[in-house]
Parts: structure tokens; sequence; C-alpha cells
């Protein structure tokens, strides 16, 4: 059974936001006024985070790229009410839209607010409308979503292996934000797979977690910067 | 008011006239003020359509700040419902006598402050359609499913709770046909307060009012887990449960004791809601305000200690922060203003105590504010950005319409049922003062050789050969009073046998304790009584009598030295 997890090496960040972009093309995630975002409603599954270090003029700026982290021991499926937030036997860790309640405790339980709520209904310009993805079902208003790792490729992959009589290849499911990656910062794959190239990095020395002393075991790995 | 029910009015007991009035008579001011609380709840009713068409958008809300107004209000008004049934409960059990006037009101809130703070994470909710899922798919281990259960136990055992001890005046209401008869008719069902009924109804009460206490601890327990099972700041932490269960009774005492001083004034109430009952509830709010104190003090103080940066930054956000404003005036509405009015007699009045109660009502709304928002606002994982909240117009006018939902309610409630218990006052009138007195002398130490007090009544009862009736009264009495079993003797019995040889050895058994002169007396002058109770002296009543008195004035010549003064 394949435990999904992602690398990232902060080194090769160049904070362009492609993943970004790509995410929210890829899953249907609607773009919210500048008011709203300002407020606090702007939705980002994966979200470029920012930190500036030192003084103006002498500033260095780092990046985070911060998909769901999919953790192994995920505080947010505890809490739900509902079950409408799961982890599967892959180690996705998903969410039920149509069962949802919108109570909005898996929210306050992730320690790294990756649980996005839909304030509003989704709403798409005419332009926005003729490009949304058929695989990703489109979110009312009132539940909580989040990254999926892009599982409807995973399913979509494992369909076309299946037909073509071979195994699942690591190049065969990524999600969109490691797919566009345009430095290759963003790896994907199996954790457990010798022959993924994601099994191997976790173990670099540079390898770390967020918040690992939580203990949630998150399957998304950060390079650090070298020095 | 009806003629006819003006004319029932002037026949009816004086506490029946007097509790009875409101159900008959309104007032204009009442009219005025429901109607206004009535748009107030219309208003919050179109503001919750809005929140509903729109989405919870048209709310203050924002990622990270997910929880508001709403759960803060929640959490209020969960609290205060242990007003009432655990206020009530505690008193009850604990026999507390001057709790009759005063459990009927407490209750009433408890029951309609449930119902509105249940509804608040309902109306919380993205999805209030799909609210039912929490039945259908309910996981169990979620805090909020535990939350669930115990709400709506308790909301139940409180209903019955209420309703029960108000069964015999449902029945009286029933009975005088002064107000819309088959309401009352079908409320009362058949209870007609006979003696069997009576006995039922009170043991149900003493089971319900044991059986109510761990339902309502758990359930505040349970709200503050909701908090504490995350790791969020200042969420995490083990205290949150009993801080949770003290915070609520505190703010439950502060809603009781401002309910009793408005219906007190707008009812006349002056005969039932005492000075005496301020002075208590004052202390009690005084005990909260110390055990408040206690509580939040080793809770800021364990994570000063701790000093985890993700504890210290949302610590410092409320203690100097952009929520310092909220902090202080929750330590003053908590702490000092309580502290202050109630540790001090000539405050502990009706007024002191209603200032006080609003002070300690505004504090603990805010500590809930302090609980939930600046958490809220300051995320564990520092990249992430700090989260504002303002509230907008759609939660400020929900929580308006709350309010005064349940201030509109619990006035109607005043004009269908008495607001003080009556079948209670008029019990306490009758059996508590006697009942009480009995009970504060099983308290007390038994006097030196009661027993053998209990044996020569006994014996000289039988000494004229039957037993009357008077006899026995008098000496089960002395029995009740000292707490030891009464000699078994049934009227008219005839021993048959010469008790006085055993009297005699009685009387000696007694002396043998060395009472003192006076005590010797009093015995000769209770052993007069008691052969002058049935109101014929025979003759060998008489002889005995005799034979004691030598006895006892025999002992007193030769009084123990320490008796002698």
């Amino acid at each position: 059974m394949p435990r999904w997890g992602m690398v990232i090496d902060l080194d090769r960040c160049t904070g362009c936001a492609a993943c970004e972009l790509a995410c929210k093309s890829e899953n249907n995630i609607p773009t919210v006024s500048p008011e709203e975002a300002e407020a606090g409603r702007a939705m980002a599954w994966m979200k470029v985070q920012v930190e500036i270090e030192g003084e103006f003029p002498d500033t260095s700026m780092n990046f985070f790229p911060r998909p769901c982290m999919h953790c192994d021991n995920p505080p947010c499926i505890r809490v739900c009410p509902v079950v409408a937030t799961y982890i599967d036997d892959e180690g996705i860790v998903g969410q039920i839209y149509p069962r949802c309640i919108g109570c909005r405790y898996c929210a306050n339980a992730c320690p790294y607010t990756v649980k996005y709520f839909n304030w509003y209904g989704p709403e798409w310009s005419e332009s926005e409308r003729r490009h949304l993805n058929p695989d990703v079902s489109e979110r009312p208003k009132g539940v909580i979503e989040k990254c999926t790792f892009c599982h409807h490729r995973l399913q979509k992959a494992r369909e076309d292996a299946q037909a073509e009589g071979r195994d699942l290849r690591e190049e065969d499911y990524q999600p969109a934000c490691a797919e566009v990656c345009p430095t290759g910062a963003i790896l994907f794959g199996d954790l457990e797979n010798p022959n993924h190239r994601v099994a191997e990095l976790k173990e670099d020395p540079r390898a770390t977690r967020l918040l690992e002393d939580l203990g949630t075991e998150p399957k998304v790995y950060y390079l650090r910067t070298r020095e | 008011m009806s003629p006819e029910a003006r004319a029932k009015l002037a026949t009816m007991s004086e506490d029946e006239r007097a509790l009875l009035k409101p159900l008959l008579e309104t007032s204009r001011t009442f009219y005025v003020v429901a109607s206004f609380l009535g748009f107030i709840v219309l208003w919050g009713l179109f503001a919750y359509y809005l929140q509903v068409r729109h989405g919870l958008g048209r709310t203050g809300l924002n990622r990270p700040e997910y929880w508001g107004i709403y759960i803060i209000c929640f959490v209020f008004f969960i609290g205060i419902s242990h007003a009432g049934t655990l206020i009530s409960a505690i008193l009850r059990v604990s026999k507390a006598e001057w709790r009759r006037s005063i459990t009927r009101s407490a209750e009433l809130i408890t029951v309609l402050v449930i119902g509105f703070g249940a509804i608040q994470p309902i109306v919380d909710l993205g999805r209030p359609d799909r609210a039912l899922n929490i039945i259908f798919n309910a996981q169990l281990r979620s805090p909020l499913l535990w939350d669930v259960i115990s709400i709506g136990l308790y909301f139940t055992a409180c209903t019955i709770y209420l309703y029960v001890p108000m069964l015999p005046d449902l029945a009286r209401i029933r009975d005088l046909k002064i107000k819309a008869p088959r309401f009352y008719g079908f409320l009362a069902g058949g209870y007609q307060h006979t003696p069997s009924q009576r006995a039922t109804l009170e043991r149900v009460i003493g089971i319900l009012s044991i059986v109510v206490i761990p339902i309502a601890i758990s359930v505040h327990t349970v709200i503050g887990w909701i908090f504490a099972m995350t790791l969020r700041p200042m969420w995490h932490s083990t205290i949150f449960g009993p801080y949770f269960v003290m915070g609520a009774i505190y703010s439950g005492i502060a809603a009781i004791l401002v309910a009793m001083v408005i219906l007190r004034r707008v009812y006349h109430l002056q005969d039932y809601f005492k000075p005496v009952h301020f002075d208590y509830l004052g202390r009690l709010l005084l005990v909260f305000s110390l055990l408040w104190f206690y509580f939040t003090f080793a809770e800021y103080l364990t994570v000063f200690y701790g000093a985890e940066p993700a504890e210290m930054r949302t610590f410092w956000a409320k203690v100097t922060g952009p929520f310092a404003l909220p902090f202080w005036t929750m330590v003053m509405g908590c702490f000092f203003v309580p502290l202050f009015l109630m540790s001090r007699r000539s405050t502990r009045t009706p007024k002191g105590t209603m200032i006080a109660g609003i002070a300690v009502l505004i504090g603990m709304w805010l500590e809930r504010f302090n609980i939930v928002v600046p958490t809220s606002v300051n995320p564990i994982w520092e990249f992430e950005s700090l989260g504002r909240y303002l509230p907008s117009w759609i939660e400020i006018s929900i929580m308006s319409a709350t309010f005064a939902g349940f201030v509109l309610l619990y006035m109607i409630a005043t004009k269908f049922v008495p607001i003080v218990s009556i079948w209670e006052m008029e019990e306490g009138r009758k059996e508590s003062v006697t009942s009480t007195s009995e009970r504060v002398w099983t308290y007390l130490p038994q006097p030196k050789g009661a027993e053998q007090i209990l044996r020569i009544l006994g014996h000289l009862a039988t000494v004229d050969l039957a037993v009357q009736e008077q006899e026995i009264e008098l000496i089960h009495g002395f029995a009740r009073r000292w707490n030891i079993p009464a000699p078994e003797l049934s009227p008219g019995a005839v021993t048959g046998e010469n008790s006085l040889p055993k009297l005699r050895e009685a009387v000696q058994d007694y002396l043998e304790y060395e009472p003192s002169p006076n005590q010797a007396t009093q015995l000769l002058e209770v052993l007069k009584m008691l052969v002058r109770a049935d109101e014929q002296v025979t003759r060998e009543e008489e002889k005995v009598l005799l034979e004691i008195t030598h006895l006892i004035g025999e002992y007193l010549k030769t009084a123990p030295s320490g008796a002698a003064a």
C-alpha cells in the first residue's frame, strides 16, 4: 500500500507561486474579491508563505509553499462530529463536501491552518466557468474544503495503469503543484517506495517537517535552505 | 382581570393572592416591553435569513477566526443555564430552607436559556440544513458530539425538573378555574395533591435533584473540552473542564440575582425575595468571585511560566496586546466589582447584588470572548498571518435577538406559571419550622443519660396500667429530639405488672450519670408533665411521683461538688 507524500526543497523555491495558481485552476478554487481577500476569505489550498528576515536594505526572503500536511495522525479528523473529514488507506486526508455541516471545528483543530471555509457560494465569471475542471466537484457554500493531493488524478492514473496492464509509475500520479513547479522544488510520490525520489529525500539531513513536536506526523517534508 | 377572577382572588390565601396575581393581571408596561423585545427578535430572524441566504460571509468571521459571537454566546448561555437547576438541586439536596422561594424562577431560567444556547451552534453552522447529519453520521470521538448528547440530556432532565415540582401549582390553578382551564387541565394531568401523590412527587423531586447535578457538571465540562481537545495555544489546557463548570455556576448565580431583583420589583414580591435571600446568594457570589480568580490566576500563571512561544503570543495579546481592554474589563467585572460589593454586608442588598450580578454577567461574557477570539486570531503556525475579528451587524443582531428572545419568553412564562412555588411556600410555613428544628436537634450532642430518661418515662407511662396516647406522643417527641429509638408502647396496652421497682432502678441508674442539679430538677418537671399528660392523676401515679421526688431530693442533698453550684 503506497503512502503518498511530498518533499519541498526550499533551496529551489523561487516564490513564483505557479503552484498556487495551478492548484486553483486544477481544483476549481473560487477567486474572491480584493475586499473579501483583505477580510481573510481568500482560498488557497496551496499557499506560498513569505518570511522576510532582517532590516531594509539587508533583507532576505524565505518562501514556504504550504499544502495540507496530510498528517498520519491528523487532529482534524478526530474532532469532526459527522466523519466528513477522513484519512484513507494511502494516507490522503480528504473532505466529504456533501456531508460536512460547516461547524469549522476541524479548521480550528488544524495546527497548520490549511482548512478553508466557503463563506459564500462559488461564483465564476463566464470565462472561468468554461475552464472548470470536470474531475473536481464544486463546493457549495458553508462547507470546509482542503488540499487533497489532487486525489482525482490518482483515480485516473490507476485506471489508466490498469487498462494498460502495468504498475503505477511515479510520473503517472503527480498533483498539479508538483507538475507545474518550474524549478522542481516540489516532489511527490510514495514515501514507502524506494524507486520514488521522495522516499530517499525524506531521509536527507536537510529534511524536516512543520511543528514536528506536535506529533501529527505530517507527510509533507521540507528540505531546509543551505546556509 | 375579569370580575369573577378578581372575586376569586379575594377569597384566596395570602400566598395565592400575591403569586397568582401576575397570571391574571398584565400591565401596559408589560405589553410595551414585550413588543419591543418581539421587534428585536424579528429583526434577528431577518438577519439570520440574510445569513442563510448569502452564507456566513455576511458575518465578520474569516480564516483563521473561524468561531466568533455565536460560539461565545453558546458558551455563555449554556453557562447561565447552570443557574437554575444546579443551584436549586444543590440547595434542595443540602436542605437549605431558604431556597423555597427562589427555585422556580431559577429553574425557569435554566430551561429557556438552554434552548437559546443550543440554537447558537446551529446558527453558526455553514450548513444548518444538514444539522441532522450529527445523528445520521455521528462520530462519537468528536467532542462536539459529546456536547450534543450532554446538552440533549441536560435539556430533558431540566425540563422534567422544572415541570414536576410545578405540578401541584398547575393543579391548583386548574382547580381554582381562574385561567385557561383546558390548558392547565392538560398540564396538570390527574394530579390531585393526595398524600400518596405528594409522596411520589417528593420522591421524584429527590431523585431528579441528585441526577441533574452530574448531568449539569458534564455539560459545561464537555463545552470546555471542545476547546481543550484541540492543540491551540491557551485552549489545550487540562483545567478547562472544571474552569468552565465553575464559570458557569458563577454566571448562573449572577443571572438568578438579576432576575430576582427585577421580578421582585415588577411583581411586588418583596415578601418572597427577602434581604436574606440576596444576602445568602451574595455570599455565594463572593465565594465564586474568589474561585474565579483562583482558576484564572492558575491558568495564566501556568502559561506564563511554561513560556511556549505560541502560547505566549496569545498570552500577551490578551494581557497587553489588542485584547487588553476586554481582558481587564473581564477582571474588573468577574473579580474586583463583585469582591468589593459582596464582601460588605451593607452592599449585599438587592441593589448591590444587582450591580454585582450585571458586572459578573458582562465579565463572564467577555471571559468567553477572551477564550475564543485571541486564540483564534493567533494560529500556531507562525508564518500564518494574524487574524482580525470585527463582528458584523448580522452577528450583533442575532445576538441581541437571542437575548431579547430569552427575556421575552421568560416574561411570558411568568404569566402562565407562578414564579414562586406556591405549594413549597405553604409547605415551608406548615412543616419546615418543626422539621428544621428537629433536624437541628440531631446535630447537637445528646444529653447524658438521655436513654435512661426515656426508660424512666416509659416505665412511668405504664404505672397506671394503661398507656395513654398523649403520654406516648410526649415520649416520642423526646426520642425524636435526641435522635434515639423510642420505647415501644401502644395506647391502652395493659402491662399487668407493677413497674414500680423497675422505675426506681431506672431513676437510680440515671442519677449515676451525675446529672447537674438543674437537670435533675428538670427531669422531675418532665415527669410531672407526663403524669398530667392524660389530664387525670391516678393514686398510683401520685405515689410514684412522691417516691421519685424523694430519690432526686436525696441526690440533690449529696450532689457532686461540681454540680453543687
